[in-house]
């Protein structure tokens, strides 16, 4: 088993560097095509991990119209906490909001942009429970003075729909690229095999196996796969690590993740998927090679 | 150890080969004549199952070929050695590494390889170009490695189309005594489908013409005519 596993290994390999610019196409066809799965694997995973970072948040911000006087705001000081649901509400001035988000974000430098304080006085709501949210949020609304109310669970709900469409949207687009690329590398290994046809057909007149006379072509598919996927890994981390730096700096509520176990998950199918596409190009095209003979 | 049996091959409306019955015995050493068209290598290509008659059944070794599954005809493939008037053999590896592909393929012992294809080199006079790419050696040399191949796996059977048709007439007249030597010694079952009316001419061998897909004759020590 293991001495035809280092012939058919070899035999691959010496297919590769016998096949020059063809292999190089193949090559690179599956390397750009995977990169692009991948940016689309890794703005999904982010999309949902921030969805899902949305939902965990229990705060409700109500913001106070600026039409609202003192007696409308001492008002509300004392009719949210009668809300049933809320376990906590705490009045957040304009002023001190500002500060703590100048301060939060000093990478963006805000007061070179703007003059005035932008943001409205506002209450800061805890709930005692998730399933409250909505209730709590619609109470919220319909108070008196209270001009818009916002939640993350509300965030993530439209976050949700957008993924859901990117998802859809994203999958077309993986499907046709992935069928295009398995069509792409089907057509460069049988170019290969093709040149090689001398060499198919004394294989197949010395009495070679048709499983004999495959596995080399298989191996060849899984290789240029392999090398392929790995050139669009490292380009890809370089991207990924490039684009998350720039975004926690010009984005920073935004949370990018770096190294966590997802990231090596997407990582990993981007490898086993470069794999399986040379996998099954070689496959293909040397069963239809031999199927003509 | 070779029989066909009223073989017919057709392609669309052109009749290859018509009612073809021969018998050719172990060891025997046996020209296959006829102009071009003939259907000389059809014929043989029925015999290793690389064409499948239209009717008629090809025997090899007892084993009906026509009836042969897919699966199966590498196995009789192992039991026929071919050679080419192309000498087929593979540029980018060396003599003794042409030699040693077709073992290769049969994952057969390295040592048993290495051993097989020096004696087999040394049969054919070529040990001390074993290392020679095939593009270092003359046309006749090109054929006497392609015969080594054929000849490595010790098959029962050696099947040569047109392996002169390449050659000048004294690199022919060498390559058909090495073809002798082989069924002389080896007792190797040799069918040879040539034009080379000398070479039939003096070697006086059973002799079957073909002509238009039909045997028209079958002579033992037979001439080209």
């Amino acid at each position: 088993m293991f001495k035809r596993l280092g012939y058919f290994c070899r035999e691959a390999w010496q297919g590769i560097t016998r096949g020059g610019l063809m292999a190089f196409v193949a090559t690179s066809t599956i390397m750009v095509s995977l990169f692009i799965f991948g940016v689309f694997l890794l703005i999904f995973f982010n999309l949902y991990n921030l969805m899902g970072s949305l939902n965990t948040r229990l705060d409700i911000m109500a913001y106070i119209a600026d039409s609202a006087g003192h007696s409308d705001v001492d008002l509300l000081r004392m009719s949210i906490p009668q809300i049933a649901g809320v376990r906590k509400a705490e009045f957040i001035a304009k002023e001190s909001a500002w500060r703590q988000f100048r301060e939060n974000y000093s990478g963006l430098r805000l007061d070179e942009f703007l003059d005035a304080n932008p943001l409205p006085d506002a209450f800061k709501i805890e709930v005692s429970d998730l399933s409250y949210i909505h209730v709590v949020a619609n109470k919220l609304g319909a108070l008196e003075g209270i001009e818009d109310v916002s939640y993350g669970g509300d965030l993530a709900e439209r976050m949700a729909a957008l993924v859901k469409m990117m998802t859809l949207a994203g999958a077309v687009i993986i499907f046709l690229l992935v069928s295009s690329t398995l069509m792409i590398v089907v057509n460069t290994i049988r170019l290969t095999v093709i040149a090689r046809e001398n060499e198919i057909n004394i294989m197949a007149l010395v009495g070679a196996s048709r499983s004999f006379i495959k596995y080399p072509f298989i191996f060849e598919g899984m290789f240029i796969g392999l090398l392929g996927a790995l050139l669009a890994l490292v380009f890809l981390k370089i991207g990924y690590n490039i684009a998350a730096l720039n975004m926690a700096r010009l984005i920073p509520f935004m949370p990018v993740n770096l190294h966590s176990r997802e990231i090596n998950l997407v990582y990993l199918i981007i490898l086993l998927t470069g794999v399986a596409l040379g996998w099954l190009g070689g496959y293909f095209s040397v069963s239809k090679t031999l199927k003509a003979e | 150890m070779i029989r066909t049996d009223k073989v017919f091959k057709l392609y669309g409306d052109n009749v290859i080969l018509q009612n073809v019955s021969i018998q050719i015995e172990k060891s025997e050493f046996v020209f296959l004549v006829g102009q071009n068209g003939a259907g000389k290598s059809t014929l043989l290509k029925a015999l290793y199952r690389d064409v499948l008659p239209t009717k008629g059944e090809v025997f090899v070794n007892n084993v009906n070929v026509t009836r042969l599954k897919r699966r199966s005809i590498p196995l009789l493939r192992r039991s026929i050695g071919v050679v080419f008037q192309d000498y087929k053999l593979l540029k980018y590896k060396t003599v003794a590494e042409n030699v040693a592909f077709a073992l290769e393929v049969l994952e057969k012992d390295p040592k048993f390889i290495r051993r097989q294809v020096l004696q087999v080199l040394d049969l054919v006079g070529l040990l001390k170009k074993k290392d020679e790419k095939p593009s270092a050696l003359s046309g006749g040399e090109q054929q006497k490695v392609s015969i080594a191949r054929a000849l490595v796996n010790n098959p029962q059977i050696l099947i040569a189309d047109e392996p002169t048709g390449n050659l000048d007439p004294d690199t022919s007249w060498e390559v058909m005594q090495l073809l002798d030597k082989i069924n002389e010694q080896r007792k190797t079952t040799v069918l040879v489908a040539t034009h080379d009316k000398a070479i039939v001419d003096s070697m006086r061998k059973r002799v079957v013409e073909l002509s238009g897909g039909k045997i028209l004759r079958d002579e033992i020590l037979g001439g080209y005519r």
